[in-house]
């Protein structure tokens, strides 16, 4: 079973998720730096950040993160069954499985993409299996003292996550009589008294990541779709109690209906929660940016849409531009542009990005400069080696080398950006360099020589000169174009 | 048995004569040695961390550093360039040579020859600096932040510790804080969006305010407390942000509109005067004299059109004099620098120094958010004398902007962007009685190579503590819980 999960979410994530894990990579990235790894490892949950972190650095060969996806589900799989087993080897209470991993699965679809959060369940489900396998005969009090041991251990290595361990040892011992019972409630009280340690010690900054399971979730739809996971994790252990002492042949037929019964609510939900998470504007854009760092506009153009919101349809005005075809199709633009040159603050990291990659193919040098650096600002821990990548080049147009310097020390910590960036020093104080290079030259060639205020979004007499500086700049000249005759027509 | 007695004798003597090894300098090349930070010739407080530096030269060799004064000779081996001297050693030098000279030899070895570079010195000096130092962690933000806190570094070690981050409270912005005399126990904050308010400790008691009025501008803005610790005199700004195309300077913080109320703790209320809260003038960076009975703050011509003619906007120094027993405003506003001069530079964050001899402020070409001007210097005024000097030793081609004294009026911590032109850092100076400052050493740190290369923040608000603030996150998000009180 745990492998036919691994074989068919390998084949799922990479269908339908490479253009979310290409972007996990971005998202977390992991620093090969013994410094980085120490403060990681200071925190409770660290390690298991620091796997997942490890793993997404390979998320950007195509198959490495679905393949990530599918063992780490198999994994939970294989503890989650042999967990159960242990209490009531009945098949059909296997089916049940399905639910959870469902759920975790399109947590990854949304747009958190949070990965350690399936690796900490992962790992406090493997401990729970080697826990629920030790031998029988072991005495009480020794079993416990493993279980507290594990526990303390879980509390660091998964952080709050480790509440799924102590949760699944209270009901699987359920049965096993008031002692374990009241062993399991004090083991309870011990994971209550790390994580009051852990909040009032700053080990942990706010109290989910401390008391709840939702240690590397925020309040969003990801973090409901975990829970619900995490509930049926529990389910999955109450029946396999409920049901312990019930016989086979007694239950035949009516397990086999609700066998499939409960594969078809998990087929169900699955295709329920696909199509909500597919429809969403979140995954299209996603999709998007992936064809953009490609520059395959044509893919773009060819993506269907609807009255998604529009940071999508931006990426689609980027590509109309990049093939001089945004104002003959101005028409169809239209209803979306004019978000596109609103002057309101943006926040969300999804709207920064596509004005980071819209302004830096139009070499419009001061909104890509501030967009850039804002979309590195939301991303987790500050740094998005793609934005900052695009950063050095800019710090480097813009003659900034001491700032462009710093970030290329922080790039060559990585392990997908590193030899692009050093490739970059090259031009450090090097204007020479620089003004011949085929693409910071242009760059430069883009920055004003007069100061002036940034207009909102760059429309305007930015864009203009973006593209008189540069013959070839037909993404810069289209959306000039596109702006005069919107502005026009409003006037 | 007699062998193991050899041995542990041999590591005792080893241990015991850790600080005084036989090594020697052979020779020495008349070359200077580059080090980060540069520490070369720079006064240090007799109660500083150790100065770890590292060496920038590519160099193959072995480094070993040693630091004499007088009899006492110290040796460091140098671990890939860097040099972590221990902090053992180090106080026990700095509380032996006190107003004495240290010298720094950092030697390559080659061999069986030890070869040092031209030596250079560091001056201790006998006036101790605050042990603590509070200060933001944001990056230089354009529009948007996600993690940022208020942190506490105590400056005799490396340790560094959270006063409040922002992910507790849904990654909100705090900023501002300010204490009062540079008292622990008498602390402000602001923290704006979720759980938005002013908070204000005195001790045990712990105020959470809604500053907003329908009167009034904005929320409560900057701070400086009454040396008493009744009043806090804040500014309210109502503020807009502008980006430059290509200017050296990335960013304007502009203000529309700008008044200074002062806040009566006791009596939760605030005061205020024509003289200080005009409709044609911006006043801003109010600051309290050491007595108590004046108060400085900036002020300039609000310009007919932003932020087209915001170079125009030029700030004067003023003051005014207070009374804290009735809380009466003066009469009258003295100019102590005038902006309106030709030529003339505006002024923006006045900081007297405890002792009531010296205000320090930053001078910029025009605006007040120095913090985005390259051409920021500091300058000081003698208040006795109400003489203008520039800060020599300190100022550089780059941003020096926010600055703090500390008690003893001996030593002041200024933000500086001087390592890469973005990212602030506080670098520390001595300040002798003629106001003449020394040349400038930044924050010492562990690995002070690899943190300045790492850390991706800039150092905001630096203030002295006298001792560590005891508030914790965890207190902060229970506090924000509290009904906040309505200012009148």
């Amino acid at each position: 079973m745990a492998l036919g999960i691994t074989i068919v979410f390998t084949i799922l994530s990479f269908v339908f998720q490479r253009y979310s894990l290409s972007q996990l990579e971005e998202n977390y990235i992991f620093l090969f730096d013994k410094e980085y790894i120490g403060s990681v490892l200071d925190e409770c949950g660290g390690p298991s950040l620091l796997i997942s972190s490890f793993c997404t650095q390979f998320m950007k060969w195509l198959w490495i993160g679905p393949i990530c996806v599918g063992l780490i589900c198999g994994l939970i799989v294989l503890s989650l069954t042999q967990t159960m087993a242990k209490l009531n080897p009945q098949p059909w209470i296997f089916s049940f499985v399905v639910f959870p991993i469902v759920f975790l699965w399109l947590c990854l679809e949304n747009n958190s993409f949070k990965f350690q959060g399936l690796v900490s369940l992962c790992i406090a489900l493997l401990f729970l299996w080697g826990y629920i396998s030790l031998p029988r005969r072991l005495p009480l009090l020794w079993s416990k003292s493993i279980a507290v041991l594990l526990a303390i251990f879980l509390y660091w290595f998964v952080g709050s996550v480790s509440i799924l361990f102590i949760l699944g040892i209270l009901i699987l011992e359920l049965p096993k009589g008031w002692k374990y019972a009241a062993f399991n409630i004090l083991l309870l009280a011990l994971f209550y008294g790390c994580a009051m340690l852990s909040y009032y010690t700053g080990l942990v900054p706010t109290t989910v990541r401390a008391f709840s399971p939702g240690m590397y979730y925020e309040w969003d739809t990801t973090w409901y779709m975990l829970l619900y996971s995490w509930i049926a994790v529990t389910v999955c252990f109450i029946l396999s109690c409920i049901f312990r002492d019930s016989k086979n042949t007694e239950l035949r037929g009516k397990n086999l209906v609700l066998f499939v019964l409960v594969c078809l609510a998990g087929i169900g939900l699955g295709v329920k929660f696909y199509i909500l998470v597919h429809s969403s504007s979140v995954y299209r854009t996603m999709q998007q940016r992936y064809y953009c760092k490609q520059e395959d506009w044509d893919a773009i153009l060819n993506i269907k849409y609807g009255n998604e919101k529009t940071p999508f349809t931006s990426y689609r005005l980027l590509a109309m531009a990049k093939k001089g075809i945004l104002v003959d199709n101005l028409k169809s633009a239209n209803p979306f542009i004019g978000y596109f040159m609103e002057n309101k603050t943006l926040v969300k990291k999804e709207d920064l990005e596509v004005l980071s990659d819209i302004f830096y193919q139009c070499r419009s040098m001061g909104e890509v400069r501030r967009y850039a650096f804002d979309t590195n600002m939301v991303t987790p821990g500050a740094f998005n080696p793609v934005e900052t990548l695009k950063l050095v080049e800019i710090n480097i147009a813009y003659g900034d080398y001491e700032v462009a310097e710093k970030l290329i020390a922080n790039l060559e910590k990585t392990m997908f950006y590193a030899d692009k960036a050093h490739a970059l020093r090259r031009f450090l104080n090097r204007d020479d360099e620089v003004e011949r290079d085929v693409i910071l030259g242009p760059m430069r060639r883009a920055i004003p020589t007069e100061n002036s205020y940034m207009s909102p979004r760059g429309t305007g007499r930015d864009l203009l000169y973006a593209a008189d500086a540069n013959i070839d700049n037909i993404a810069a000249r289209e959306f000039y174009r596109t702006f005069l005759i919107l502005t026009s027509g409003h006037e | 048995m007699n062998k193991i007695a050899v041995i542990i004798s041999f590591l005792l003597i080893m241990a015991s004569t850790a600080c005084h090894q036989k090594w020697c300098i052979d020779s020495y090349v008349d070359e200077e040695v580059k080090i980060y930070p540069d520490f070369k010739g720079v006064t240090i407080p007799c109660n500083i961390a150790p100065l770890n530096f590292a060496v920038l030269h590519p160099i193959d060799k072995s480094l070993r550093l040693r630091i004499t004064s007088g009899e006492d000779t110290c040796w460091i081996d140098s671990n890939n360039c860097n040099f972590e001297i221990p902090i053992d050693k180090w106080k026990y030098l700095l509380s032996r040579h006190n107003n004495d000279s240290l010298t720094f030899n950092v030697c390559f070895l080659d061999e069986q020859s030890c070869t040092s570079y031209r030596p250079f010195k560091m001056f201790v000096s006998s006036d101790s600096i605050d042990n603590t130092l509070v200060y933001r962690l944001i990056p230089p933000l354009y529009g948007v932040w996600r993690h940022m806190g208020i942190y506490q570094r105590n400056l005799e070690d490396f340790k560094q510790e959270p006063i409040y981050e922002n992910d507790a409270i849904g990654g909100n912005c705090v900023n501002c804080h300010s204490m009062c005399n540079r008292d622990a126990q008498k602390f402000l904050f602001h923290m704006r969006g979720k759980s938005g308010a002013t908070y204000i400790c005195r001790g045990q008691e712990h105020l959470r305010l809604d500053t907003k009025k329908d009167s009034s501008i904005s929320n409560f803005v900057y701070p400086y407390w009454h040396p008493e610790g009744d009043f806090v005199a804040f500014s309210v700004n109502k503020t807009f942000q502008v980006f430059h195309n290509s200017d050296p300077n990335r960013i304007e913080v502009i203000d529309d509109a700008s008044d200074i109320v002062v806040y009566d703790i006791n009596a939760n209320k605030t005061l205020t005067s024509p003289l200080i809260s005009t409709m044609e003038n911006l006043e801003t960076f109010p600051a309290f004299s050491p007595d108590g009975g004046k108060l400085y703050f900036c002020s300039a011509i609000t310009p007919d059109s932003l932020p087209e003619k915001y170079q125009e906007v030029k700030y004067s120094l003023l003051s005014i004099d207070f009374d804290p027993v009735t809380g009466k405003f003066g009469g009258s506003v003295d100019t102590l620098y005038d902006a309106q001069m030709p030529d003339a530079k505006s002024i923006s964050f006045p900081r007297p120094s405890p002792d009531g001899k010296w205000l320090a402020v930053t001078v910029s070409s025009y605006g007040n958010f120095s913090i985005w001007h390259k051409e920021a210097d500091i300058w000081l005024l003698n208040l006795e004398e109400n003489k203008w000097q520039p800060f020599d030793n300190v100022n550089s081609r780059d941003v020096e902007s926010y600055h703090s004294w500390s008690s003893n009026s001996r030593w002041m911590v200024v933000s500086s962007r001087r390592d890469d032109g973005l990212y602030t850092r506080p670098y520390f100076t001595h300040v002798d009685e003629n106001g003449v400052s020394s040349k400038p050493f930044l924050l010492p740190q562990k690995n002070p190579q690899k943190y300045y290369s790492d850390e991706m923040n800039s150092f905001n608000i630096p203030e002295f503590a006298a001792s560590p603030i005891k508030i914790t996150t965890p207190e902060v998000v229970n506090w924000s819980k509290s009904p906040a009180q309505k200012v009148r």
